[in-house]
């Protein structure tokens, strides 16, 4: 862990002293931009960075206001360096969470101007924190993005970082293989750009790998190189640690002189370098080579200042563990609220897309329903009227047929008074006052009858029947011949509850006295049978008169027709109305005549 | 011998009459006297004393029934004769009283003559009169009251007071707002023909109602009818169309 917080350190120092100048100077220009513009925040991000290490409070207010004139004239560049510098600060702050809060801000600011630089440093600086923090899949992750932009952009010590930052990463997750081949690719990146200050860096860690790996030798022949090379681009860090690690591997193998002759020569480069890390590993393998050689004396010496130098570097590091284990709780604890807030967001988006699609879907459902609905009442209303025009129409039909049946019973009135009056004088001129009287008011009595029933649609057929007997009776009277009736009914008929059109066959009972029987010297005979067919009911009217030719020939032309015309109309207007199929037929018998008239069965309950 | 007389204002008409009863029924009446006027009528009654009064409705500018009114107890009979005059002859089939219609037939002559040697009541004369008064007076409208026959002698009713009638093939059952039921020995169609006018209506061969008394029609083939005594009296199919309408016109 010790190697991976150095080489951090390292490469964050590395991106801090890009752009170096004396701090004087820096301010000196910071003065010469007093109005707020991009000049100025150049400026003071240039005073922030140089001061990063020395004085932080004081680069946080530069930076600040640097943050400040770029959102206030949205300058977005400025802004995104601002928040990049801000996360600089509060790295050396060891305050990661708000580091990486600020880098994923620059980032955020970044990515739309495409400044593939600024990303790449972002990029860096975030997998840095990542990897501090432990979290090596998304510290790689982020090394992998900044490698892909120092390739786009040529930048070859970028890529060199992020190789070597890599290489760590895959050191500590055992990879040594991976931790290798990205050595070896950052070394040859280096050797081919003479990027010279880097090379004892990858030499000291690819030594590292391999002792890591059991390789002592290649290891060996690393540091030799790394040591050589420290020298000579005055890189003091590399040279103390693999002088160390040097004398580490000659201890194991027991060549105690060798090896304490280069932890003494770390611990000198340490001493310079005022490291107490280096101070301690140096002391502590000292302390191991005295042990081995039996000088307790200068072992125990050694020991005493390994344990104050380990101490204090273990203090130290104690500390930022648990500075980074407390770091990475609240940061694991922001992240997850974090999360929490993203997924409550999503959640509520999500609820508001659901909300706005079942209202679409409501709104779409009722406009559906509301043209069905129109739809359909229109069709009922439709249906509705048209029916209502079919009634009104039916019903109109009903009134002019009444009205026509009414007139042509009316019409029957006349016809059957000048008829009886004739029956009526006829009487008279044969008989005495007292008989003629009695038939008149027979006769007004019938009258009576026939005006009453005249006025119906329709009466019984027991009420009819009553009439048609009258009549009989009343014409048999004036005859000189006897005329014999008789009136059978079927017996699937009820005559109280029958209803016919009145005196339907009155016309022809009347052709049957008049024309049949009053030529004939013997006793006449009229049979009415009614019977029953289905859904009709037949009168069938009888006479053994002297038939229809015969008739004829008394008869005066016309005259004889006229009632019979009449029924024949009124026939016509039930089957216009009732749309049925009734008539009149008339068959002539050897003796007489016999009439049939179909009419509808109507009930009247 | 019953001794009569006639009063009309028609001398044909008493002659005819005349004629008739010496031709139809001359060994059972015998014809006093006639007059012309109201005046004159009351004038031989009062002299001539007849058991029997041959009336005219219309005589002159008045009628029989003002004769009527001059005399507080009547201990004589009446048979009105009468032309075609439709409000009259309802008033008397509601009353049960007997009348002749002109020109008069010789056969229902003898039978009302006949009818006289029944000895009624007078109390139940009284009241056949009453009421004919009674429906008289309410002018041309409708008769309000009917006489109605029962086994245990005359009732009479004001019309609102049936609810509904039923046939018993030749009986008809007579149910009353009361609660009564009286049983009369008429057809349910004489009963049809006096109360159609009366807003009553035949729903059933068997049923005749009173329209004002349905509280409500529940539908099905033919339906039923609730009536206001909670009977249900159910409808025939062919008269439920009619029946609707004629409701619907209330």
């Amino acid at each position: 862990m010790t190697k991976l917080s150095l080489l951090i350190l390292f490469i964050v120092q590395v991106f801090v002293c890009i752009g170096q100048a004396p701090i004087d100077s820096l301010l000196q220009k910071v003065r010469q931009h007093p109005s707020r513009d991009s000049n100025r925040v150049t400026a003071l991000l240039k005073l922030a960075d140089a001061m990063v290490y020395t004085d932080p409070a004081t680069a946080m207010r530069y930076a600040d206001e640097a943050l400040d004139i770029s959102e206030k004239s949205y300058w977005a560049k400025g802004t995104a360096l601002s928040f990049r510098q801000k996360g600089n600060i509060y790295y050396v702050f060891s305050d990661l969470p708000a580091a990486m809060d600020y880098y994923i801000k620059g980032l955020k600011e970044a990515r739309p101007l495409n400044i593939r630089e600024l990303d790449a440093s972002l990029l860096n600086n975030l997998a840095n924190i990542y990897s501090d923090l432990k979290q090596y899949d998304k510290a790689l992750d982020y090394y992998r993005q900044f490698l892909d932009i120092s390739r786009e952009l040529g930048s070859g010590k970028d890529e060199t970082i992020a190789l070597v930052n890599m290489g760590t990463v895959y050191t500590e997750l055992n990879e040594p293989k991976k931790a290798l081949e990205c050595g070896r690719q950052g070394l040859g990146i280096c050797r081919k750009k003479g990027i010279n200050y880097f090379i004892p860096i990858i030499l000291n860690n690819l030594g590292i790998t391999y002792n890591k790996a059991g390789d002592a030798d290649s290891a060996l022949a690393s540091f030799r190189e790394s040591i050589e090379l420290a020298d000579r681009y005055s890189n003091y860090d590399a040279k103390a640690s693999s002088l160390n690690e040097t004398g580490k591997i000659y201890l194991t193998r027991g060549d105690y002189a060798s090896a304490g002759q280069y932890a003494l020569k770390s611990l000198q480069i340490a001493r310079q370098l005022h490291s107490a890390e280096w101070q301690s590993n140096a002391w502590e393998s000292l302390y191991k080579v005295y042990e081995k050689q039996h000088r307790y004396d200068k072992a125990l010496d050694a020991y005493q200042q390994f344990i104050l130098f380990r101490d204090s570097v273990s203090n130290e590091d104690k500390r930022s563990a648990l500075a980074r284990k407390e770091m990475a709780f609240d940061f694991e604890k922001k992240e997850a609220a974090t999360r929490a807030e993203h997924d409550k967001k999503e959640a509520l988006a999500q609820a508001e897309i659901n909300r706005q699609r079942l209202i679409k879907r409501g709104i779409l459902a009722g406009v559906v329903i509301l043209l069905l609905a129109g739809l359909s009442s229109f069709v009922l209303y439709k249906r509705r009227r048209d029916a209502e025009e079919r009634r009104k129409e039916a019903d109109l039909k009903a009134k002019v047929s009444d009205t026509e049946m009414k007139v042509l019973r009316l019409q029957m009135n006349p016809h059957f008074i000048f008829n009886s009056l004739n029956s009526v004088s006829d009487y008279i001129s044969k008989h005495e006052t007292t008989t003629a009287n009695y038939f008149l008011s027979k006769f007004a009595k019938m009258m009576r009858q026939v005006l009453e029933n005249s006025e119906k649609r329709e009466i019984t057929l027991a009420e009819d029947l009553r009439l048609v007997e009258t009549y009989i009776q009343l014409e048999s009277l004036r005859l000189r011949n006897e005329v014999n009736y008789e009136i059978c009914i079927d017996p699937g008929i009820d005559p109280d509850s029958t209803l016919v059109p009145p005196l339907i066959i009155q016309p022809f009972v009347e052709n049957s006295i008049w024309h049949g029987l009053s030529g004939k010297t013997c006793p006449g005979r009229i049979s009415i049978r009614i019977i029953r067919e289905d859904e009709m009911i037949h009168y069938i009217v009888e006479d053994n008169g002297i038939g229809r030719k015969e008739a004829g020939k008394y008869a005066a032309a016309g005259r004889q027709s006229m009632g019979l015309r009449i029924t024949l109309d009124r026939i016509d207007i039930i089957n216009q109305t009732r749309r049925v199929r009734a008539g009149v037929e008339i068959f002539d018998l050897s003796e007489g005549t016999r009439v049939e008239v179909r009419l509808p069965l109507e009930l009247n309950y | 011998m019953i001794d009569a007389i006639i009063i009309d204002d028609e001398s044909h008409c008493i002659d005819h009459l005349t004629g008739l009863v010496a031709a139809w029924c001359g060994s059972m009446v015998r014809i006093a006297g006639s007059a012309r006027t109201i005046e004159d009528g009351w004038r031989s009654i009062v002299q001539l004393q007849p058991q029997l009064v041959f009336l005219d409705i219309q005589v002159k500018d008045e009628t029989g029934f003002d004769l009527l009114d001059r005399f507080p107890v009547m201990d004589f009979d009446i048979i009105f004769v009468t032309a075609y005059e439709k409000y009259a002859i309802q008033a008397f089939k509601f009353s049960a009283i007997d009348y002749l219609l002109k020109p008069v037939d010789p056969d229902d002559l003898r039978q009302a003559v006949a009818r006289l040697q029944q000895k009624r009541s007078k109390e139940e004369t009284a009241k056949k009169f009453e009421t004919l008064f009674y429906n008289l007076k309410n002018g041309p409208g409708l008769p309000r009251r009917i006489s109605i026959p029962t086994v245990k002698g005359l009732e009479f009713l004001p019309v609102h007071e049936i609810i509904r009638c039923e046939s018993h093939i030749n009986y008809t059952s007579i149910f009353l707002s009361s609660g009564h039921k009286l049983t009369v020995a008429k057809t349910l169609k004489e009963f049809e023909e006096l109360l159609s006018e009366h807003n009553f209506y035949r729903v059933h061969n068997s049923h005749l109602i009173n329209l004002a008394c349905i509280k409500s029609y529940n539908r099905g083939k033919g339906g039923s009818v609730s009536m206001t005594d909670n009977t249900e009296i159910e409808v025939s199919t062919r008269r439920k169309d009619d029946l609707l309408k004629r409701l619907a016109e209330l």
